[in-house]
């Protein structure tokens, strides 16, 4: 009797063993910080109808974005940025407050941040 | 995660290298990507040399696949995108006029980053159509080529599907580092 009720323990712990590990696999995306989902959302908003190219837009003949669009990923760019304990004044003279060069970075600190955290869920296991 | 290590430290140095930037490609639509992505010299006579991806013959990224979710395409050069994308091209068709075309693969030393062909050609489009994932049903209008403008295609560089998807390819500029992105929505 005692025999089964430790195989029973023990087939639980490790199903609830089994369950934790996938439940870490899914954690990537949740483990994102808020400066890291907005900036995820501002590169997707490029495509909804009022941020698509405009006509005048087109017509440019050039293959870099816009200014009025880089303007849509510069708010969460820069917050990306701060959260990584960069200050303002840093960030004004690293940049100059370029936007391709704030969005180049975030784009950086952004790649470097997902890679920690998928590190850390590997050190986990 | 080796993988990311690697595409962070070369786009570190990427300044001194050629090709001028990466490569990014998010597709964030509910469609599956087919197709090939291509680079071209627009210096030189009708935008000799152009690189196409011929192996795998379609690269196939599936729906929701973008930097979100660390599923993005991102290749920083003909060679090393080999190793460190998540989709990786085994053979280039390198076409260097209109008598001159052969297959490379990714390792060939004409390709090598610091080569004559990274140094004069850059990421310029794709051609593609967009599935209903894991079927053969295209999804109408999503599809097509898609360049970057003055690169010796005479194709948008962005669309919009009667259903309201869109497609596009752009730049980010600094200095002499050029991230061309590939978006799909």
């Amino acid at each position: 009797m005692k025999k089964h009720f430790l195989l029973t323990a023990f087939a639980a712990l490790t199903l609830i063993s089994c369950n934790n590990e996938g439940s870490t696999t899914n954690t990537v995306e949740s483990m994102k910080t808020p400066q890291m989902e907005n900036f995820d959302k501002a590169f997707k908003s490029l495509g909804d109808p009022q941020n698509r190219p405009t006509e005048e837009e087109k017509k440019r003949n050039t293959s870099e974005l816009s200014d009025r669009r880089k303007a849509l990923l510069v708010p969460a760019s820069k917050e990306l940025i701060l959260s990584s304990g960069v200050t303002e004044a840093e960030l004004m003279r690293k940049t100059g407050g370029d936007m391709s060069q704030i969005i180049v970075w975030a784009t950086q600190i952004y790649m470097k941040k997902s890679e920690e955290i998928r590190k850390n869920i590997k050190s986990e296991k | 995660m080796k993988k990311v290590l690697a595409i962070l430290s070369l786009a570190a140095c990427s300044l001194g290298y050629a090709q001028k930037g990466p490569l990014i490609l998010n597709n964030y639509s509910v469609y599956e990507f087919r197709g090939v992505i291509f680079a071209s010299n627009e210096l030189g006579t009708n935008c000799y040399p152009y690189i196409t991806s011929q192996g795998p013959d379609e690269i196939i990224i599936p729906a929701d696949s973008h930097m979100g979710n660390g599923k993005a395409l991102i290749y920083d050069n003909y060679r090393d995108q080999f190793t460190n994308s998540l989709y990786p091209t085994g053979i280039w068709r390198v076409t260097l006029s209109n008598t001159s075309s052969t297959q490379s693969p990714w390792n060939a030393p004409s390709l090598l980053p610091t080569g004559v062909i990274s140094a004069n050609t850059r990421w310029s489009g794709t051609k593609f159509g967009m599935f209903h994932p894991g079927t053969n049903d295209g999804v109408w209008g999503f599809g097509g080529p898609l360049v970057l403008p003055n690169s010796c295609y005479d194709a948008p560089s962005n669309i919009t599907t009667p259903d309201g998807n869109s497609a596009e390819i752009f730049t980010i500029t600094v200095d002499k580092v050029t991230t061309t992105y590939i978006q799909l929505y």
